[in-house]
């Protein structure tokens, strides 16, 4: 035969044979069981990067609101800790983090006041936010929830989106707390943001006594969460070290003060027309506390995140102001 | 033909059966029993329980009983830290922001400058020789800037630059770093060379137990890095360069020419606050030296002083301050500032 | 010496050597022999899985000693090593009484021939997504299966040779019903199974067109009397241009011929052959469809995520489900190796992706503690190799704990010194553990009679429990035991953890 036809066939042999044996080399994983299951533990998990914004020293940080309405309220409050501009500037991405877990009417206290939200986000945009995201991982059915809260239509007028936890919107992040290290989050929202706002509602909770906001962020963590309630309070405590937002709201213009945290009749609310302001989570749950009507030195998760030095419970200390609004 | 290929096989496949028996001959008896020396290392076979136990004694996955606690429960960077030949010489101790002078004196009032949370500390001792003994001091910064401010203000200059943590140095046999909001110091008795290889492995240690957010410093990314001298970026949280006004503040030194310069920055709350530095900074160089100049323009205001032979140049820009202080030259101060201004386009 | 001879000498050893593998993959037995080799040298059980991972694990490298060979000798594995080609072709030979006229037209080329490369297709496509499901219809985890599950215990019912105590699987009789089947359709077509189901047996046919040396008909000397079709195994039309893809090497027809026309060269003309299969690209392209749906369509069924069985828990060492059922060939090589026969083929409990792959049925046997062989003989990792320190979180493995394969949950109703006032704690008694899983705490009660009677009431600790088993297994309540133990609180998977670390 020719040479050609003879080079061509001997060729492909060679190469065939040569592929299979590169792609062997390329894909050959000697990993034994030890090191198989040590590193599937190390994953790429997200950081959060801090939201905290520095301010001068002698700042107000936490200014307490009392009235009936919200938008007023928030305005006042912020201007007492020196005007939304300090937080929000021109082109920030904000997110908001309310509390929608349930799916009830807002008038029942389980979840965050449409009013407030919508006061908040709309202060965002006054202060030149290019984008505003509302988002949460409920624990109801999510659309119900969003829907029957009234926070969709809050957003809605307050120009903000709504995003809801899709599965993919899930990634491994780095907690860095003293039980979660690394835990399954709703972290699609925070991929651009600039800034975070919480704003929960003060509740009472039938395992660790109150959800306010430090409990809020629970909210964003998605996998197997139902397992937090084995060590409820160090878990509370890992927050703080999972998320430094730039400020965060406690909503208490209803107070939910028995059968939390889902509630369930008018009963169990009282008006609490107060919304609490500040930089320190920790402070803020502790006056907040005292509007359940508790003492702050029996809160467990408060005194462990005074401990491990993620803010403080002597907020009287502290610079703080309360006024009263209409 | 047939023949020679039949016989290379039929070699090939009495091969294959010796292969198979010499290797099955070959194996780790580890598979099929569980051996001594694996049960001698172990202590409990599972980790220690997290929830309420009933008559056991509580153990902790190093396989030491867990010491009573003193302010926090949870197990501490220092627990078990001494290396082998050495041991912890009494408890791990731990003092907060309130008690801090107890320990250290009147050094607390700096760490509290710089808000430290709390301090914990050790001593360990060489069984061999009890006169060496290296004292391990972690102060909790709270934050990562804190903790970077009072390394940098401790530092001497020229120590030699240690890799630990995020930054380090090493000064005869004591090592100190800082990583994330922790400000570790680890201080021996003595020098020498088993000092100096303990105190090591205790740093490398110890360094590896805490944990960083990865939170970056503002000043150390906005100072620009060309020409800056290694080592030299301080923050001040008060009194930068003995200056009551001038807070919040980093230093750092750099290499002008023949001349080292000396750079300050500041980021203020606002531009109201900027102003009002600068309306001090200006004061200052009129009450005690001569204002050379000012300069103002849309984008910022430059101030340029005389303070008995030696030259300040200070600017505003949106609400950064920043300048040079105490330069030989005024020529090299005011191309110093300009250099540093522009530098800065965009970062305030 | 003819090379046929030494053919059959090979085809004696290879099975020879593979059934005693299957024999001595048995604790006390197994030493260090390669038990694993021929699922390791098999090229579609690396190609498949290299698809499915991205990584060919370990040993199966050994493959490329297989395809290397192939590439340049044609399908000479399907005839001179695979066992199971050998055990049809030798079933074939016994049970075959027909004339010469009879063999020549039943080894001729038939059009369904084509339907292991579509079999092959839709099952690369399945792989394509993660979904491993060549073991199915693989020759040789096929065989090794059906030794493990039926051959092997059937034998033992007659010869006690195997087992100390029998073994049984459950579904045996489908499986042995299958190899049966297989093996009886030998009498109407010639090596039925080679022919018309292997995938193996169509991977390698796709890589002999590359093949350097073929069968080479002399036209010459050639007179069309058909006679090499006597004994042709492959079926691959040597009187004709041969069918490179479909020939198998037997080299029978070099000695059947008469006229000597029949030789094995390298690089014969091209033109005298057909190099590709006969494949119809409409049906190879519907094959491929099949395979892409059969991914989402099985994984939509929910069986691996919400409405997980309690009934799948898998051996010590096993990757989480989703790269599990991308690993497991379903060959059974754990069952067999496995002394206490906890482990069986699971039929739908797995979903439809996991049939034949590897369940614990506590009331079968329990997971031994200090035993890891499972993992040992896994040829792709679906079961990793760990070693008894990892499994029980000893030593280095302090830290991360055990492994765990489940948790065990007390069934009051059941339980004798529960609800019947009658003493037992078996359970506690065969934890093997320390300190124990199973705790308990003294009551003293006073029975219908009015005596009084002191019972200990066990309670399981879900924190050292690693659901090994032995306790439902050891339990006196046969029917359905007291104590069981359910596939939550696995350490391999996050999702069915049971406690927060």
């Amino acid at each position: 035969m020719e040479r050609r036809e003879f080079i061509k066939r001997v060729g492909a042999a060679g190469l065939a044979i040569t592929s299979s044996v590169a792609g062997a080399a390329w894909l050959y994983d000697p990993r034994s069981g030890a090191e198989y299951f040590r590193n599937r533990e190390s994953q790429k998990a997200k950081t959060l990067r801090s939201y905290h914004v520095d301010r001068a020293q002698g700042a107000v940080d936490m200014a307490i609101v009392r009235g009936k309405d919200p938008e007023k309220m928030m305005r006042t409050g912020l201007g007492e800790m020196g005007g939304i501009g300090l937080f929000i500037q021109k082109g920030d991405i904000v997110v908001i983090k309310p509390n929608v877990a349930f799916d009830r009417p807002p008038a029942l206290g389980a979840t965050t006041n449409p009013d407030v939200l919508k006061a908040v986000a709309l202060l965002c945009r006054e202060a030149g936010a290019r984008k505003v995201i509302v988002a949460d991982n409920p624990v109801n059915q999510p659309e119900g929830c969003f829907f029957k809260s009234g926070i969709q239509q809050a957003a809605l007028e307050a120009g903000a989106e709504v995003m809801l936890p899709r599965e993919s919107a899930f990634l491994p992040v780095k907690i860095g707390g003293e039980v979660l290290k690394t835990w399954s989050m709703f972290y699609r929202p925070f991929e651009q943001a600039t800034k975070v706002i919480g704003v929960a509602p003060c509740k009472d909770h039938n395992l660790c006594s109150a959800s306010m906001t430090m409990k809020n962020w629970y909210g964003l963590l998605g996998g197997r969460r139902n397992q937090f309630h084995q060590q409820i309070h160090k878990v509370i405590a890992d927050f703080p070290h999972m998320i430094k937002p730039t400020f965060v709201v406690l909503d208490a213009t209803r107070i939910l003060m028995h059968n939390g945290p889902t509630g369930g009749r008018l009963s169990d609310v009282s008006e609490g027309n107060t919304l609490v302001i500040g930089t320190d989570m920790v402070a803020v749950d502790t006056f907040g506390y005292t509007l359940l009507g508790r003492d702050p030195d029996k809160l467990d998760y408060l005194h462990l995140a005074e401990t491990r030095g993620l803010g403080s419970t002597k907020w009287k200390e502290q610079n703080w102001r309360e006024v009263q609004t209409g | 033909m047939e023949t020679v290929i039949s016989c290379a096989v039929l070699l090939l496949i009495a091969g294959i059966g010796v292969a198979v028996y010499v290797k099955g001959q070959i194996y780790d008896p580890g598979l099929f029993r569980l051996d001594q020396h694996t049960l001698g290392k172990s202590q409990p076979a599972v980790k220690a329980p997290v929830g309420p136990q009933e008559d056991e004694k509580p153990v902790t996955s190093l396989g030491t009983t867990a010491p009573a606690p003193q302010a926090p429960s949870t197990a501490g960077p220092l627990d078990a830290l001494a290396p082998r030949g050495w041991k912890t010489m009494g408890k791990v101790e731990q003092f907060t922001a309130d008690s801090l002078y107890e320990k250290i004196d009147g050094r607390a009032e700096q760490y509290l400058d710089y808000k430290c949370v709390r301090l914990i500390c050790t001593t360990l001792v060489n069984e061999q020789d009890s006169k060496q003994f290296i004292d391990v001091s972690v102060f909790d910064m709270g934050r990562p800037v804190q903790a970077f401010g009072v390394f940098s203000v401790e530092r001497t200059e020229g120590l030699p630059a240690f890799a630990l943590g995020r930054e380090g140095y090493r000064s005869e046999a004591s090592y100190f770093f800082w990583k994330g909001r922790y400000y570790v110091q680890i201080i021996p008795s003595d020098r020498g060379a088993v000092l100096a290889k303990a105190s090591l492995d205790v740093a490398k240690t110890l360094e590896k137990r805490l944990s960083d957010d990865g939170d970056p410093i503002w000043g150390l990314t906005a100072l620009p890095e060309r020409d800056r001298i290694p080592g030299t970026v301080q923050y001040f949280v008060v009194d930068a360069m003995s200056l009551d006004f001038m807070k919040d503040t980093y230093i750092a030194l750099y290499q002008k020419g023949g001349a080292k310069v000396m750079a300050f920055l500041s980021r203020k709350p606002s531009r109201e606050e900027a102003a009002k530095t600068l309306a001090s900074y200006e004061s200052y160089l009129k009450n005690f030296g001569k204002v050379l100049g000012k300069r103002e323009t849309d984008d910022y205001t430059l101030i340029t002083g005389n303070m008995g032979g030696a030259f300040d140049a200070v600017f505003r820009k949106g609400r950064l301050i920043g300048g040079v202080s105490m330069v030989n030259d005024q020529s090299i101060a005011e191309k110093a500032a300009l250099e540093l201004l522009t530098a800065l386009h965009g970062k305030d | 010496m003819r090379i046929t001879h030494t053919r059959l000498i090979s085809q004696i050893f290879f099975i020879g050597l593979f059934l005693f593998f299957a024999f001595i993959a048995q604790f006390g037995y197994l030493k260090g022999y390669p038990v694993s080799l021929f699922l390791e040298a098999d090229p579609l059980v690396a190609l498949a899985t290299a698809i499915t991972t991205h990584t060919l694990y370990r040993g199966l490298l050994w493959s490329l000693v297989v395809l290397i060979p192939t590439i340049l000798l044609g399908r000479f594995f399907c005839n001179w090593i695979c066992p199971y080609g050998i055990l049809h072709q030798f079933i074939g030979w016994l049970f075959n009484r027909r004339s010469i006229k009879e063999r020549i037209e039943s080894n001729r080329y038939r059009t369904i021939f084509a339907l292991k490369y579509y079999i092959l297709i839709g099952m690369l496509s399945a792989a394509a997504f993660g979904s491993l499901q060549v073991g199915l219809l693989d020759p040789i985890s096929l065989f090794y299966r059906s030794l493990t599950v039926a051959v092997l215990p059937a034998l033992n019912m007659a010869t006690e040779w195997i087992y100390i105590q029998p073994f049984e699987y459950q579904f045996a009789w489908l499986v042995g019903f299958l190899l049966f089947f297989f093996v009886a359709m030998n009498l109407f077509i010639p090596r039925f199974f080679c022919r018309v189901l292997c995938p193996l047996g169509a991977t390698l046919g796709l890589f002999s067109r590359f093949s350097l040396w073929r069968i080479e008909r002399d036209v010459q000397k050639c007179d069309n009397c058909n006679l090499c079709l006597q004994r042709c195994e492959g079926a691959c039309d040597p009187h004709a241009n041969l069918r490179k893809s479909e020939c198998v090497v037997c080299l029978n027809c070099l000695d059947d011929c008469p006229h000597d026309a029949l030789s094995f060269n390298m690089l014969p003309p091209v033109a005298h052959e057909a190099t590709l299969p006969d494949l119809n690209r409409r049906r190879a392209i519907l094959a491929g469809i099949t395979g892409l749906l059969f991914f989402p369509f099985s994984r939509s069924s929910g069986d691996l995520t919400k409405n997980f069985k309690k009934e799948v828990m898998r051996p010590p060492g096993a990757v989480a489900e989703p790269e599990f059922l991308a690993r497991c060939t379903k060959c059974d090589q754990c069952l067999r190796v496995c002394p206490t026969n906890v482990l069986q083929p699971a039929m739908f409990e797995a979903g439809i992706e996991g049939i034949w792959t590897p369940v614990m049925n506590m009331k079968m046997g329990y997971c031994e503690l200090n035993c890891t062989l499972c993992g040992q003989v896994c040829p792709t990792g679906a079961i990793q190799k760990i070693s008894l320190p990892q499994k029980l979180g000893m030593g280095e493995f302090t830290d991360p704990g055990p492994v765990k394969t489940g948790t065990a949950f007390f069934d009051q109703g059941r339980c004798l010194p529960w609800s019947m006032d009658i003493p037992c704690v078996v359970c506690q008694e065969v934890c093997p553990i320390s300190p124990k899983a199973i705790f308990s705490r003294p009551v003293e009660i006073t029975d219908r009679w009015g005596k009084t009677v002191k019972l200990t009431r066990p309670y399981v600790d879900p924190i050292l429990c690693n659901g090994c088993g032995i306790c439902e297994h050891e339990c006196p309540v046969k029917d359905l035991r007291a104590i069981r133990v359910t596939a939550v609180g696995e350490t391999r998977s996050q999702e069915r953890s049971l406690l927060l670390k």
